[in-house]
């Protein structure tokens, strides 16, 4: 198969991979049949133009808020870096773009917007739970049948369609400030600190609420299997908590998926997420 | 995901329209009328939201096809297990009454092009496509049909022209064609063939569907873009492809700067009067 006027299948799709994000030199133009005034590399730069055109259309439609904070030039500049980098690896273009957050923390052009990652991470969990499983609502009265005694053997669990997401910046005013149709008169101050989101889809649509550190950390333990009991005790060792109130807001924004009780104590620590 | 029986809706030999993002709604809420939808498989790889939604509510009105974009079956690669997978899942929840992929490939070694790329013409690349829609109609338990793509480059150790390669995989895997006549336009215009040698190498009785589209011409190539109507050309092929195999569904594919329904529903009824007058030749 080795001769040199031939190239097998495999050679031939792997070398016009390579040309196709890393322009490579290769033998794979002297396989393509000039046509007019076009060389082979010039008609491999037509389908290099194709990838990165479709790959960068996908990430536009993932990270629209990022585009329009940063502008269409600079949003060019990151994914013309970004894409050579991370070639993608599924043919179901909803899997593309997934560290596009941490390539922007190092991208040093970025340097000067330190909160533009959050708001990417923020921009791919929004992707992620649009497409999460259904859900049907909570059955609060599961909820209301268990006794105060039960609560080390109370679980809960989370709707899929749902993401936490914590920042050192006010992620949720800036993504605010951010949209097409944001309030003219908003603005943002970089200092107003950290800000923690529930993002869930409901069926208006996707939703956003701000949570205290407390709520994440309880919401936190919940998600990682811990029993109502275990998860008041790790939240109330590190905050103040007001567990009544935080979980009529979880039930209340539709976070919780079901609860149940389970009585085998080895689970009542289950970590394995 | 729980499945749902949804009427039996066989894909009539008239004019349809894709299906897109932002014609979900108004399809699923005014119900217009359209003789039949297509899709793209990926679109409904999701667990579940709005799409899943939409599409429930749309299968139960319309006739549908599936149309994937993502497999790659003329990898050399092994085929994409979790791939075909997700397609078989897809199609088992809607059952739709066409299952489409295409006569290319689009990934190797796990790096994905996500584009629809030439295959050299050889026997060893009928080999491999051919061996790959065995292995995909056997795991989805049904036929497919593969569409012919548009090409802007030519391989020089090809030694058949395409329809020659369409048919062999056609007849060695048993699948259907599915013939995209405006790729055949842009292909014939690009490679300067003539694009009706290819439409009469092709049995009648492989074609299931027709695509119809537009491309940009970016002067020394033709350009598959889907952003436009189809142009006069592709329509006077189309007229010569009815006259060889007669009224077959036909869709109007539309990716890129999608237009309003009724501008699609237009052009799908145009492409119906082709049809139409295509079956009262053959009746006549």
């Amino acid at each position: 198969m080795s001769q040199p006027n031939q190239l097998n299948l495999q050679e031939l799709q792997s070398q016009f991979a390579d040309y196709v994000y890393q322009q490579a030199d290769n033998a794979l133009p002297n396989f393509i049949q000039t046509r007019a005034d076009l060389q082979g590399k010039d008609i491999l730069g037509i389908y290099r133009n194709n990838t990165l055109n479709i790959l960068k259309s996908d990430l536009e439609l993932v990270y629209p808020t990022v585009l329009s904070i940063v502008g269409e030039d600079f949003f060019n500049a990151l994914v013309h870096h970004y894409i050579p980098l991370n070639p993608s690896h599924s043919g179901d273009l909803r899997n593309y773009g997934e560290n596009f957050a941490d390539f922007i923390s190092h991208f040093p052009a970025a340097e000067s917007l330190p909160y533009l990652p959050d708001v990417a991470r923020l921009e791919w969990r929004w992707h992620q739970v649009y497409h999460a499983a259904d859900h049907t609502p909570f059955d609060i009265n599961k909820l209301a049948a268990a006794k105060p005694e039960d609560y080390d053997q109370l679980f809960f669990s989370l709707i899929e369609a749902s993401a936490l997401i914590q920042s050192d910046y006010p992620i949720l005013d800036i993504w605010q400030v951010s949209q097409p149709d944001a309030d003219s008169k908003l603005s943002v101050d970089l200092d107003d600190g950290a800000q923690n989101i529930l993002m869930l889809r409901t069926d208006n649509g996707i939703a956003m609420h701000l949570l205290s550190d407390s709520e994440v950390t309880f919401i936190e333990s919940l998600a990682e299997g811990y029993s109502l009991a275990t998860a008041y005790e790790k939240t109330v060792q590190e905050h103040e908590f007001d567990i009544n109130a935080s979980l009529q807001k979880i039930i209340q924004v539709g976070l919780l998926n079901d609860c149940y009780l389970q009585t085998n104590t080895q689970t009542g620590d289950n970590n394995d997420q | 995901m729980s499945k749902t029986d949804y009427p039996n809706l066989p894909i009539p030999a008239q004019a349809g329209i894709g299906l897109r993002a932002q014609h979900y709604h108004q399809i699923a809420t005014e119900k217009p009328a359209i003789n039949w939808l297509e899709t793209h498989t990926e679109n409904f790889f999701g667990d579940g939201g709005l799409p899943h939604q939409y599409l429930d509510v749309i299968r139960s009105e319309y006739p549908l096809s599936l149309h994937g974009v993502g497999l790659s079956l003329g990898s050399a690669d092994a085929l994409n297990k979790t791939h075909v997978e997700k397609i078989k899942q897809t199609v088992d929840r809607y059952q739709p009454d066409l299952v489409s992929e295409h006569l290319c490939w689009g990934a190797t070694n796990g790096r994905h092009l996500n584009d629809l790329l030439p295959l050299p013409y050889t026997e060893e690349a009928i080999k491999h496509i051919s061996e790959h829609i065995d292995e995909f109609q056997n795991a989805l338990g049904r036929q497919i049909i593969i569409e012919n793509v548009s090409s802007y480059l030519e391989f020089s150790h090809s030694t058949m022209p395409e329809w020659e390669f369409l048919h062999a995989v056609s007849q060695k895997s048993g699948c259907g064609i599915l013939l995209d006549i405006n790729n055949i336009y842009v292909s014939a215009i690009n490679h300067n063939f003539n694009a009706n040698d290819y439409l009469s190498a092709i049995p009648v009785e492989s074609v299931k569907e027709m695509h119809l589209a537009g491309f940009d011409n970016v002067g020394h190539t033709l350009i598959d873009t889907h952003a436009h109507a189809p142009c006069d050309e592709v329509w006077q092929l189309y007229q010569q492809a009815l006259q060889r195999f007669g009224a077959t569904p036909t869709l109007i594919e539309w990716d890129t700067d999608i237009p309003s329904l009724d501008v699609l529903i237009g052009e799908a009824n145009k492409a119906q009067q082709f049809i139409n007058q295509s079956a009262g030749h053959v009746a006549a």
